[in-house]
């Protein structure tokens, strides 16, 4: 494990303390929110987390580590996400009961088809395009867990 | 919160480190919304806005570079 590495690492677990142990120490856990509330803040991270995707995509191209033709491939899948989660919160800003809403967001999150290939075809390709394939798994995967919390 | 999504929002961050110095910013703000209690009408509002805000930005982003892109006429 080289330095950067270490120092990745280690900013990874100083974060996860600072972010998780003073949840943990709520007197309301997390769990006991509504699905209303945990859509939105899954809906925030998805948020930020496209943005940063995509930046980064571009940002490969500069580097040449990705293509133009393969960035554009990046987007084509972040620019849906990124359409779906505005959709959602805009849904979500509506006002009405979470009966109705819900089905509406299932619709919008149902219509991201995921990645597909092109993110494992990333995953071959040298390392900072394998962090850029993974950020769009866990992009996929954020969506998967805010249709089982509509689904409910 | 559910241990399997705190996982996956662990994954999502150690991702974004990965992509630093942008991920590094992403991952505060990530970390700023979940500090926030959703329970709180205001945080909510909040939450929402700031996607909104923040998917307008990205799409622009996308916007943009499409736009650059068909320029050079690599986007049929």
């Amino acid at each position: 494990m080289n330095r950067t590495h270490i120092g990745r690492a280690t900013v990874f677990l100083a974060l996860a303390i600072v972010t998780f142990v003073p949840a943990c120490r709520r007197s309301t856990p997390l769990e006991l929110r509504t699905p209303a509330q945990r859509v939105a803040v899954y809906n925030g991270v998805l948020a930020e987390s496209v943005r940063a995707a995509t930046e980064a995509a571009i940002g490969l191209e500069r580097s040449g580590v990705l293509t133009r033709p393969q960035v554009l491939q990046v987007l084509d899948y972040t620019e849906r996400v990124a359409h779906s989660s505005k959709a959602v919160a805009v849904i979500q800003q509506t006002p009405g009961d979470w009966t109705v809403l819900a089905p509406q967001i299932r619709t919008v999150l149902n219509s991201i088809s995921p990645p597909g290939d092109f993110a494992r075809w990333l995953g071959g390709t040298p390392e900072a395009a394998k962090a850029s394939s993974a950020s769009l798994d866990a992009l996929q995967a954020t969506v998967a867990i805010m249709i089982r919390e509509v689904s409910k | 919160m559910n241990p399997a999504n705190v996982t996956l929002i662990l994954q999502i961050i150690n991702a974004a480190l990965q992509l630093a110095p942008l991920g590094l910013e992403t991952t505060m703000r990530v970390k700023a919304l979940l500090a926030q209690d959703p329970a709180i009408a205001e945080n909510l509002a909040s939450i929402l806005a700031g996607a909104i805000e923040t998917d307008t930005a990205t799409l622009a982003v996308i916007r943009e570079y499409r736009a650059a892109a068909e320029s050079l006429g690599l986007e049929s």
